[in-house]
């Protein structure tokens, strides 16, 4: 089949024009990356907020009034992305939220953010939850883990280099890691998630070394916010506003609501790049047509001559569409290739620079898009070829020859 | 050839240093693991820029073994120190860090290329070697 295709005349038409026919390639590869990447980009946003939809179980989140006050407090990122947070409320507050009617269940969580854990220069979010009630984050680590989490045993994001059995220091107590989370494409993949015990102790180290203890008094008095389930007949937003209104000091806020706002930029960022691709791939697309025809008036004589010694107007023009066929193929696969290789080696980094949830489809996708990407590439050219193909091929042979 | 494979060993060098650097130092001043890992890529970096130094400054007809016998150090050098980072030394704990998300990719990228590139180059010049052998058998 190679013998075949590197003995056949569009080959070596290819071959002996470098500077076209690498010129011609290069195009191809950037039309066939920006198509492979963009579409993967816009993938991975949208798989990055399905994910983050699953995550988020709880109907209302309540939290104490400062939160939402404090500029330095970005309370839509703590909530949904796991950004670091500290904030604080009694648990008698938990309790009266928890006593409200319409609240069906009601778990607490407490957040600390280590400021140095031994192993990073930025801070580690743990998440303590009460494993009693709790209903978001347990189904998840049930996924990964069979039993509950014992004192001084912690389960760590995807994206936290750490495996089971690896022991962490935190404010110099060891815990053990016990499970690893599946990824969500957000900063909670980099969380560490413990039970109340854990983080009485943890949190209690901490204002031992005079870490924590302006901001709390008492770690067994008190918790970052409540997470409610509202009962069966009653709507979120009259539980919401009770809670505002009847509980002294917190905030509630509807969880869908938290989530419309990432949403929306999350669309936001999908369309812009969703353009781009498609601009850069028109663009290219253009250039082809306009190059394919250049190159093919430019070898008007080369043509004629053939049709002088007997090719048929089909043998023409299937040389031509040969030749960018090949060209194509040629261009499609580095531009392919360069597509996945920055998509798995700089994934981390566009997550980091969009700062929005981003999660990477299976493998298998990626390689059926990667083949989709292909033959797109090879489609789109072969239709740049289509239109001077024939018109090279139904033109004249001797009236060629006399134009030349 | 040569001057790109030169090139590429300045840039991985350099850029691991200045462009692509591991994450910066704790807030009491110690380093991380990924520092002694940049540490480890620089000096390799080092050694094999010294080395196409050499490659690019070694002429003559009678040179294309050695430049070969370069190139291929080059070549498995460039391997080692893509893998440095990550699986000869263990990054920092959380995969947002910096030594995870820019220095791992950028050194990989440039190693592997560099790799491929001295491959070529050390094929190259053997092949050139074998040519000069048979010419001066022929005289």
């Amino acid at each position: 089949m190679i013998k075949k295709i590197r003995a056949s005349l569009p080959y070596k038409n290819i071959v002996n024009r470098p500077a076209r026919s690498i010129a011609l390639v290069v195009l191809c590869a950037i039309l066939t990356c920006a198509f492979f990447y963009g579409t993967m980009m816009v993938q991975s946003l949208n798989r990055g907020l399905a994910s983050l939809r699953n995550r988020m179980g709880a109907d209302i989140m309540v939290v104490p009034f400062e939160a939402t006050t404090k500029s330095d407090i970005d309370l839509e990122n703590i909530i949904l992305l796991g950004n670091m947070g500290y904030f604080y409320m009694d648990t008698d507050t938990a309790d009266k939220i928890a006593a409200r009617e319409g609240v069906s269940v009601a778990s607490t969580q407490y957040y600390l953010s280590t400021v140095s854990s031994g192993c990073c220069s930025v801070p580690v979010q743990i998440i303590g939850f009460d494993p009693e009630t709790d209903f978001t984050v347990t189904p998840w680590i049930k996924k990964s883990y069979g039993r509950d989490l014992r004192e001084m045993e912690v389960v760590v994001g995807h994206k936290l280099n750490a495996f089971v059995g690896d022991t962490l220091t935190f404010y110099g107590q060891n815990v053990t890691v016990a499970a690893k989370l599946e990824e969500t494409g957000t900063d909670l993949d980099t969380a560490v998630y413990c039970n109340q015990l854990t983080i009485r102790r943890l949190t209690q180290a901490s204002i031992d070394l005079r870490l924590n203890h302006e901001r709390i008094a008492d770690p067994e008095r008190v918790v970052s916010c409540v997470l409610v389930n509202v009962r069966e007949g009653y709507s979120v937003d009259e539980v919401c506003n009770d809670i505002n209104i009847h509980v002294r000091g917190v905030k509630a806020f509807r969880t869908a609501g938290l989530m419309e706002g990432i949403a929306s930029s999350l669309r936001g960022a999908a369309r812009v790049i969703a353009i781009m691709a498609v601009a850069v791939w028109l663009v290219c697309l253009s250039v082809l047509v306009i190059a394919f025809s250049m190159s093919v008036r430019e070898r008007k004589k080369e043509f004629a001559l053939l049709r002088a010694i007997g090719a048929s107007q089909k043998k023409v023009s299937r040389i031509i569409l040969q030749e960018s066929a090949l060209i194509s193929f040629f261009g499609a696969l580095p531009g392919v290739g360069t597509g996945v290789l920055i998509l798995f080696l700089f994934a981390g980094l566009v997550e980091e620079m969009l700062s929005l949830p981003f999660l990477l489809p299976p493998v298998w996708q990626i390689l059926g898009m990667a083949l989709l990407a292909v033959c797109a590439g090879v489609m789109c050219s072969v239709f740049a070829g289509v239109r001077t193909a024939r018109k090279t091929a139904g033109a004249e042979a001797g009236e060629s020859l006399r134009e030349l | 050839m040569d001057v790109a494979t030169a090139l590429l060993c300045v840039i991985l060098t350099a850029g691991v240093r200045i462009v692509f650097h591991a994450c910066d130092a704790k807030e009491d001043g110690t380093w991380m693991t990924c520092h002694w890992a940049e540490m480890t890529v620089f000096a390799a970096g080092i050694a094999m820029t010294l080395q196409a130094l050499i490659l690019c400054l070694v002429r003559g007809k009678g040179c294309h073994g050695i430049r070969a016998g370069l190139c291929l150090a080059i070549a498995v050098q460039s391997i080692l120190c893509a893998l440095v980072p990550g699986a000869v030394i263990r990054l920092c704990m959380m995969e947002s860090m910096r030594c995870h998300t820019v220095m791992r990719p950028a050194v990989l990228l440039t190693g592997l290329l560099l790799a491929v590139l001295s491959v070529i180059c050390g094929l190259r010049h053997r092949a050139m070697c074998g040519r000069g052998h048979l010419s001066s058998d022929a005289q």
